[in-house]
């Protein structure tokens, strides 16, 4: 096996990736999706061929292969239909608190939402667990509206 | 349309930290695959790359990598999934009738970077992304609650995969990875996204696998012995992880039935499996994807005994990807073991006619190859 060496840094190049990213999407979807964040409110796009409700709205159905332009509400509560406790930040290092992540059936939606689950011990997560979005006390009609969920009490 | 064959290989040592540099790695394994089928760079007609540039710090990396593989004023194409789809795309090019040689170079160095990380950025960057706290594994990990919670497994059934390919691997002097590691210890090991635990994800491997593959009357005047694709297979699922069943792998089934149609067999034909399974769960999972078992039922294989290297269906031999997984190589590493088995080089030897050998890419297995192999043209 090939022997370990102890690495000493003589001189630096640059590796991570300088490059900013600025990803455009669908402004018009987006705009209406978070505008409605402002008031609380969670819409959706529905697929009009196989009546599948997408929550975060989707532009397109991946299974029909076409594009969706009806819109809908849903319910800012819902169940957990899969969870994860990371005990690890991305990079692989133990995190200092655990963080769980939940992918969220909103009521109302077929398609679930990747979201983080605050004030809720990972001892009382479950699949099914009832959860509610917590909202940011001032909303601005931008993503971070959402704080994240929290089980039902 | 000729039949191809895989004529030659090497593969280095796949460890936790490579001292080499990696153009000496690549230069170095390339120059092994040429000794094995007695063939030199003038005899290749083309080549095909297979890496990843988030992996390797450097955009369109062949560029950089080209001359250490051989390709220099060569035909050169590069794939950015698996060493398998590489494979997959290299069998093309003979097929098309233009190439008689062709090389596929395979590899990635986790010891260069942080593979999670890298990994994580194929994650949606608007919607799953802003919450920064999920990586390749913390995905894996909603798919093995999803299929465990669906079928009843425990901690035990993942902590046996473990123990049973990093007990396989111990025996292979290339997968240098991760050591035997008892079910005990895999339990003992830190949580690192629930219900994975540290030592039932994949280890963080440096390493390089080289093949390579003729065609027809080409194959036979190389090689005493050579290994012949039979079936090729691949498929991927929607990459929306709010719109798949996580509780089976549909794009693995689909990537197998594509195989073993071309192959003309089915999976009683087959006495030999390598897979990908960059988590543990995944090993039951792809086994009832392939239909050698059951939905629900591929851990009972293990507690049997089936896939032990002495069973009657082993799985893993050469350690599978929890012993050395470097990325974008692991797939092409589990065919050349195939071969290896087929032509009884490997430490722990396995009667087989047919083997199948298994990659994949994206989160959570989205995209799945499958690649049938036999001794028989």
């Amino acid at each position: 096996m090939e022997e370990k060496k102890k690495r000493i840094v003589t001189r630096d190049a640059l590796g991570a990736w300088d490059v900013k990213y600025n990803w455009h999407f669908r402004s018009d979807f987006m705009d209406r999706y978070v505008a409605a964040l402002k008031d609380k409110k969670f819409l959706a796009t529905r697929c009009h061929q196989c009546g599948r409700v997408y929550s975060p709205p989707m532009t397109r159905c991946g299974r029909c292969f076409i594009e969706l332009h009806e819109w809908t509400e849903v319910k800012d509560r819902g169940k957990v239909v899969m969870y994860t406790v990371a005990y690890n930040a991305i990079s692989g290092e133990p995190l200092p608190e655990p963080k769980i992540t939940a992918l969220i059936q909103l009521d109302g939606a077929n398609a679930w939402m990747l979201a983080p689950i605050k004030n809720t011990k990972p001892e009382e997560m479950h699949t099914g667990l009832r959860v509610h979005a917590g909202w940011a006390e001032e909303r601005k009609g931008i993503l971070a509206d959402i704080n994240g969920f929290e089980a039902d009490r | 349309m000729e039949p191809v064959a895989i004529v030659g290989y090497a593969q280095s040592e796949m460890s936790g930290h490579m001292v080499s540099s990696r153009d000496e790695m690549i230069f170095t394994c390339v120059k092994q695959a040429l000794d094995s089928a007695g063939i030199v760079r003038d005899d290749l007609d083309t080549v095909i790359s297979c890496g990843n540039d988030f992996y390797d710090g450097h955009t369109i990396s062949q560029v950089y990598t080209l001359e250490a593989s051989g390709a220099y004023a060569k035909d050169e194409s590069k794939v950015e999934q698996d060493g398998l789809h590489a494979l997959v795309y290299a069998v093309m090019r003979l097929l098309a009738g233009h190439h008689q040689i062709a090389m596929v170079v395979a590899y990635s160095r986790a010891s260069d970077m942080e593979p999670h990380a890298a990994v994580a950025a194929s994650l949606d960057p608007v919607y799953d992304r802003q919450f920064k706290v999920l990586n390749d594994t913390g995905v894996a990990a909603f798919q093995a609650r999803a299929y465990m919670e669906r079928y009843g497994l425990t901690e035990d059934d993942l902590a046996l995969v473990v123990e049973k390919n990093t007990g396989n691997g111990a025996r292979n002097p290339k997968a240098k990875a991760r050591p035997a590691t008892s079910k005990a210890e895999v339990l003992a090991s830190a949580p690192a996204f629930t219900p994975l635990r540290e030592l039932m994800v994949y280890p963080n491997t440096d390493g390089i696998c080289v093949a390579i593959l003729a065609a027809g009357d080409r194959a036979e005047s190389l090689c005493q012995k050579p290994v012949w694709v039979k079936g090729l297979g691949w498929n991927q699922e929607l990459y929306y992880l709010g719109d798949r069943d996580l509780t089976r792998i549909a794009s693995a089934e689909a990537a197998a039935a594509q195989a073993f149609k071309a192959a003309g067999i089915g999976p009683k034909d087959i006495g030999l499996i390598e897979l990908s399974e960059l988590f543990a769960h995944q090993e039951p999972m792809l086994l009832e994807a392939f239909g050698f078992a059951e939905p629900g039922q591929g851990r009972k294989l293990l507690r049997e005994g089936v896939t032990a290297a002495g069973g009657k269906l082993p799985v893993n031999v050469s350690g599978g990807a929890l012993s050395a997984c470097a990325l974008s190589a692991v797939g092409l590493v589990r065919a050349v073991e195939c071969a290896r088995q087929l032509r009884g080089e490997a430490e722990l030897t396995v009667r087989a006619d047919f083997a199948l050998a298994h990659g994949q890419c994206g989160l959570a297995a989205q995209n799945n190859v499958v690649a049938i192999l036999g001794r028989e043209k």
